[in-house]
């Protein structure tokens, strides 16, 4: 039996007690709920997560074969000129979404994928090696920004679901017995205090009625 | 809001070629360590792309602030496996769902 320590055993804290009871037994069922729904939401993004990231280490490998193929053919030094030369950077936006109280980024970006000649440098100058490399990195990073989101977004949820089965653990095995427990060890003081209270009014009634007799029999003695 | 990439080598390379101006080239494990450091405090940058291999090499108390930050996202690519969210997972869930 876990009592709260520093409570007094009176009507008023029990009436009080039994309040919390009620107000921590909703929070339980609530909370109980909540985490419930973010369990399913996290399936959900779970299976998400996991068909992006297939797909993005599947783009990176890719990426990188061509980008050795462009290095072998044109040099570093060629690629990294033609990379000064870009004019359009990929910029993305960053809003955040709210499942269930947990808040997820939400990116939104243009399509990085551009088209040849929208890319800056000169089509003459260079090999199609570089064209190509530059044409899958360009989808590797609109993966990334897509995996980004998601992956953050099962970070939180995870970050989320811990806390809140912490919290509802907290509340089914110990806030909640405790509170019971000390409804059940005031209740119990309570009617100790009764009973010591019964005894003592009977012996007062005794000690008064001894001196009752003894008053009369005095007077009678006197009479 | 940019992409920044910051991996040793070759790693940045590829993504300059894709119109990433913050792509920063780091050659020893403490530039990587103060690069990062750098790119987690500007303000432009929205999502921070890391080679798998490197983040792996990082302390792992930067691991799992990189982890946990939202803004700017960090991800981590590469064909090695990323050991932090499958353990997140498996912590709170009990069981591990990844793969």
């Amino acid at each position: 039996m876990a009592v709260i320590p520093g409570t007094k055993p009176t009507r008023a804290v029990l009436i009080e007690l039994k309040k919390r009871i009620r107000v921590a037994q909703t929070g339980h069922e609530l909370l109980k709920m909540k985490r419930d729904g973010l369990m399913i939401e996290f399936f959900e993004v779970l299976g998400r997560a996991r068909t992006i990231r297939q797909e993005l280490v599947k783009e990176f490998i890719k990426s990188q074969q061509r980008l050795n193929m462009a290095k072998a053919t044109e040099g570093t030094l060629t690629i990294k000129s033609v990379a000064f030369a870009l004019q359009k950077e990929p910029t993305v936006e960053l809003e955040s979404r709210n499942i269930m109280g947990v808040v997820v980024p939400k990116i939104t970006a243009e399509s990085v994928q551009k088209l040849m000649f929208e890319r800056g440098y000169g089509i003459i100058g260079t090999s199609a090696a570089i064209d190509e490399a530059a044409e899958a990195y360009e989808s590797l990073v609109d993966k990334i920004i897509t995996a980004a989101e998601v992956e953050t977004a099962l970070i939180r949820l995870v970050e989320d679901i811990e806390s809140t089965k912490r919290r509802v653990n907290a509340l089914e095995f110990k806030v909640i017995p405790d509170i019971n427990d000390t409804v059940r060890y005031i209740g119990f003081a309570l009617e100790e205090m009764e009973r010591d209270n019964i005894v003592k009014l009977k012996m007062l009634k005794a000690k008064a009625q001894r001196a009752a007799a003894a008053k009369a029999a005095a007077r009678a003695a006197a009479a | 809001m940019e992409v920044a990439v910051v991996g040793r080598g070759d790693a940045v390379l590829g993504f300059s070629l894709a119109g990433i101006r913050k792509a920063y080239e780091t050659t020893s494990e403490d530039e990587l360590v103060s690069k990062i450091d750098e790119v987690m405090a500007d303000p432009d940058v929205g999502i921070l792309v890391l080679n798998q291999p490197d983040f792996n090499k990082l302390p792992k108390r930067m691991q799992s602030t990189l982890t946990e930050s939202v803004k700017p996202t960090v991800i981590s690519i590469g064909t090695e496996e990323s050991t932090e969210m499958r353990e997140k997972i498996k912590r709170a869930i009990g069981v591990d769902l990844w793969k």
